[in-house]
């Protein structure tokens, strides 16, 4: 079965990665952005229960005193959320082949804590943005966020 | 299931041979096709596809550098001058002729390596990433720096490496969003990229990075420079490496995965916008901590007696070099795997990273293996080298591979190549229109991207790490420009207060002009700044860098030649050796018109310098009022390529030259003085003149100011515009303050040298600089200098 987790910073916590999303949206022209997160994504696969997901995210994942996770079951006839009027998030993972060190590293920490049955961790990251057109996300993610030689990406 | 296919290369007409080498990537030309197609004859079979690959890789402009070790039938200005061997008739050559016993090991080995004291050498490598860091900026750079580490690593038996140097080369970060076509990425997201690659893979290492350079231009946009650099410290005892047959072949690190495929073969294939290939190569530093930590170990333990990295061509180069004069069988399919589904082939030439090979006499094996495994590092018997002279590669059982070492390392034609040279015509007009007054001018050049603070860059790199870092990038109080670093390498016996310092020097703009200006440009440029810190000229050791266009251009072929010739020149005079040095040739692209376009011809020279006494160490900012200021050096009217013709837009071709005697002369006036603490501070004149300069010290320091006369210059000509002797960009000058006390002594070392006192440090805050006349043309307040400095790349 495969696990989505997600990591993200506390409120109030100052996030270094989003104001310099921020600053690079605008650098590329798009000046209408109002709130800008960004948030890492792993997917693990394997034999694994909630509970051995929560133990990775507390002691391995999330930094306890800057940030908190959400975690969810992907099933295969899962639909896709609905994007809600002007939320973009876009989503940009490693093509499958390219080499993910922070995710073999995670691995190899995942069995460390004495969780085993893990078959594979994959990185990713999550950007949220707000107040801008989906032509304008396209803009971002090409432009900004993923790489075409070795990223792919989607926008929810 | 055949795990080969056979390339009909036998029967090939000129026509089919040229079609296979461009379909396969294999980048040889007819020539090459030819003898291969001879050699197949010969020995009566058509080749497997691992073996063409192999010898392409072998081939390669990136592993044999068939340029510069081309014969060449050179017209300059009319004269004609032949060459044998380029590479060896010039840079080569001077260090042959130089012959310094300091120098333990040169262009042999991955890196070369220099006396440090009599128990260690210090190695250096500096190696280009070019194309990878234009598909994947961050991936590309890593690796950049990755491979340089593992160079270090993997020369002689093995060096560790104590700091990491970085150049890069971008276009402009407010290039038009609109111009960007295609799958090209914006420059401001390379740089980005390139930085935070760097960063991430040197301060993971934990090898601090406190050398650097970053250059913009136009003709950078779609084909980006990154030179990234690793200086090691290595036991004398420890710096050759040598096969016998017998010996087991390990490989250790890494996995192979399908990553960075024709690597070796691609840096000589024209990038357009539309390039997308498997060449990406992604790095993990983690992986590479403990394959360095694992590896001095069984160094020290002497468990191995050859090792080296695997570089471009993966284990088909690291494997066929180290055999090269035996012989060597391997056994492929026990490499280990990132996923199934690879050919042999790929397997073979394979570029992923953080794999070195290791010669190990069989005794030793369990050993090895054991000290790999303890920190789960994995190590793979992949075969042994023989006495057989070939190079044979099996998979399972079946061998696919069988060539004869000498015609893969000796067998590739030799090329012949023709280029013309004539200089460029004095322009008459000498004269640039100055729209702003002379404080303003300073003000904006200061800002240009070439000359401003690099800072955002630098602060994002560790460069304390390791804890032997004397001087760093950033010096004085509020943080001016430093002119070299200066290391203080911890040993394990005979600790003593001895360092060493690292440089650079390049000039792209001079290239514009005459490469052969660049090139001394660039050797005075990274002297003085190993002199001006306090390095020891009589013991520098100088690495070339060439990142140029196709050499199947005239003038690119011409630059190349005149770059080469500078080196030797250059060299020969001020007695500092080259030790190592690569060429990155074909750095072309597709400009938006569909015309084919090289790069800026870009030489970036590297200077390190055994230093005795690192507490003798001068850095570049003020120190004290009343503290006199001189300057060493005659100013001439050589404003060609200089920041302040590019400010005002007007191209002059009076281009800064070098006359290395008088030079020379001077530095070991400097060493001495410096060596007896008379210099309080010292800086050199370099992109935008004596004025940027002197700008630069005061706003070091903080609180200090500077009060100058021009009148007061010594002038290698008469100029009559104030604006020339502040700007011009004349090689072989340096900004020095002296107290008042040392002022005679100073003095008396520099007999028969220009030097001119100009003026003194103040408290007023401000730097002043009086006119020919007199009146004052400059008063500015070094706080808003310093801004000035600090915009640009300010908070990127």
């Amino acid at each position: 079965m495969q696990y989505k987790v997600e990591i993200f910073n506390k409120k109030d916590i100052h996030d270094g990665a989003a104001d310099n999303f921020k600053k690079d949206i605008a650098d590329l022209g798009v000046r209408s952005a109002q709130g800008a997160d960004v948030n890492s994504l792993y997917l693990i696969e394997g034999n694994l229960s909630d509970r051995d997901v929560i133990i990775i995210c507390n002691k391995l994942l999330a930094d306890p005193v800057t940030q908190d996770f959400s975690f969810k079951q992907l099933k295969q006839s899962e639909k896709q959320i609905k994007s809600s009027a002007n939320v973009f998030s876009i989503e940009v993972f490693c093509k499958p082949g390219v080499t993910d060190a922070a995710g073999e590293s995670a691995k190899i920490g995942i069995s460390d804590l004495g969780i085993k049955g893990v078959d594979s961790v994959r990185t990713g990251m999550k950007y949220i943005v707000e107040g801008i057109t989906k032509e304008e996300t396209v803009k971002i993610s090409e432009k900004l966020l993923a790489n075409k030689v070795v990223h792919n990406y989607t926008i929810q | 299931m055949n795990v080969t296919t056979r390339i009909e290369i036998i029967n090939a007409s000129e026509k089919e041979l040229e079609s296979i080498s461009r379909k396969s990537l294999l980048s040889l030309n007819l020539v090459e096709m030819k003898a291969v197609q001879d050699y197949f004859k010969k020995i009566g079979r058509n080749p497997t596809d691992i073996e063409i690959e192999t010898i392409a890789q072998t081939w390669s402009e990136h592993c044999k550098h068939k340029t510069l070790s081309a014969s060449v039938d050179f017209v300059e200005n009319g004269k004609r001058r032949t060459y044998g061997n380029l590479l060896k008739e010039t840079v080569f050559k001077a260090t042959k002729e130089l012959n310094k016993k300091w120098c333990i090991s040169v262009f042999k080995d991955n890196a070369g390596i220099i006396e440090f004291d009599k128990d260690y050498g210090i190695a250096f490598k500096v190696e280009t990433h070019n194309h990878p860091s234009a598909l994947e900026p961050y991936g590309g750079a890593g690796t950049g720096i990755g491979g340089v580490i593992r160079d270090i690593i993997g020369v002689g038996l093995g060096a560790k490496p104590i700091m990491n140097t970085d150049i890069f080369c971008f276009g402009p970060i407010d290039y038009p969003h609109d111009k960007i076509k295609g799958n090209v990425l914006h420059p401001r997201r390379i740089m980005k990229g390139v930085v935070s690659g760097v960063r991430d893979y040197g301060n993971r290492m934990g090898i601090p990075t406190t050398n650097g350079a970053i250059l913009f231009d136009e003709g950078y946009v779609l084909n980006p420079l990154v030179y990234c650099g690793t200086v090691g410290i290595i036991p004398k005892s420890k710096c050759f490496k040598k096969v016998s047959p017998g010996e087991i072949i390990v490989a250790v690190g890494g996995k192979t995965g399908r990553d960075g495929i024709h690597g070796a073969t691609f840096s000589s294939i024209e990038l357009d916008k539309d390039t997308e290939i498997s060449a990406v190569q992604i790095g993990n530093p983690i992986v590479e901590k403990k394959v360095l930590d694992t590896i001095l170990q069984a160094r020290d333990l002497g468990l191995y007696t050859a090792l080296t990295d695997c570089g471009a061509g993966g284990f088909s180069s690291a494997i066929g070099e180290l055999g090269s004069e035996c012989g060597a069988k391997v056994f492929i399919d026990k490499a280990p795997l990132k996923y199934e589904g690879l050919l042999p082939w790929e397997i073979w030439l394979s570029e992923a990273q953080e794999r070195m090979v290791l010669s190990v006499p069989k005794k030793n094996i369990k050993k090895i293996v054991e000290i790999f495994e303890s920190e789960n590092v994995e190590a793979t018997i992949l075969g042994e080298f023989t006495n057989t002279g070939k190079l044979e590669v099996f998979y399972k059982k079946e061998r696919i591979c069988d060539l004869s070492m000498q015609f893969m390392h000796e067998g590739v034609p030799k090329r012949h190549l023709k280029a013309v040279w004539n200089d460029k015509p004095q322009t008459d007009n000498r004269k640039i229109n100055i729209k702003d007054n002379l404080g303003t001018t300073l003000k904006k050049i200061l800002s240009m991207p070439n000359v401003c603070s690099k800072e955002w860059v630098i602060r994002q790199y560790d460069h304390e790490v390791q804890g032997q870092t004397v001087l760093k990038p950033l010096q004085g109080k509020n943080y001016g420009p430093g002119d070299a670093c200066v290391m203080w390498p911890q040993r394990e016996r005979g600790s003593s207060y001895k360092g060493f310092a690292v440089s650079c020097g390049l000039n792209p703009n001079y290239g514009k002009i005459d490469p052969y200006a660049m090139a001394a440009s660039g050797i005075d440029e990274a002297l003085r700044n190993i002199v001006a810190v306090g390095g020891d000229l009589g013991k520098t050791a100088l690495l070339d860098n060439y990142c140029w266009g196709s050499p199947n251009k005239n003038d690119q072929l011409a630059g190349l030649i005149r770059a080469s010739q500078a080196c030797y020149d250059m060299s020969k005079i001020y007695e500092t050796p080259f030790i190592s040095g690569k060429d990155s040739l074909y750095n072309e692209y597709i400009d938006e018109n569909g015309l084919s376009k090289s790069i800026p011809m870009t030489l970036l020279i590297s200077a390190v310098s055994i230093m005795d006494d690192i507490r003798k160490a001068v850095t570049m900012d003020l120190k004290k009022t009343g503290n006199s200021i001189y300057i060493l050096g005659k100013t001439k009217n050589e404003l060609g390529g200089s920041q302040l013709a590019e400010l005002y837009k007007t191209k002059l071709n009076s281009v800064p030259r070098v006359d290395a005697k008088i030079s020379r002369k001077l530095m070991k006036a400097l060493g001495c003085a410096i060596k007896k603490g008379l210099v309080e501070s010292c800086h050199d004149c370099s992109d935008g003149g004596l004025a940027v300069t002197c700008a630069e010290m005061c706003f070091a320091a903080g609180d200090l100011g500077m009060d100058i006369e021009i009148a007061r210059i010594n002038l290698g000509e008469r100029i009559a515009a104030n604006e020339v002797i502040l700007f011009s960009e004349s090689n072989s000058r340096f900004i020095v303050e002296v107290s008042r006390e040392n002022e005679k002594e100073f003095e008396k070392l520099f007999k028969g040298n220009a030097i001119a006192k100009i003026g003194s440090v103040t408290r007023t805050g401000n730097f002043t600089v009086r006119g020919l006349k007199g009146e004052v043309v400059i008063d500015e307040d070094i706080a808003g200098l310093q801004s000035a400095w600090k915009q640009t790349l300010g908070n990127l």
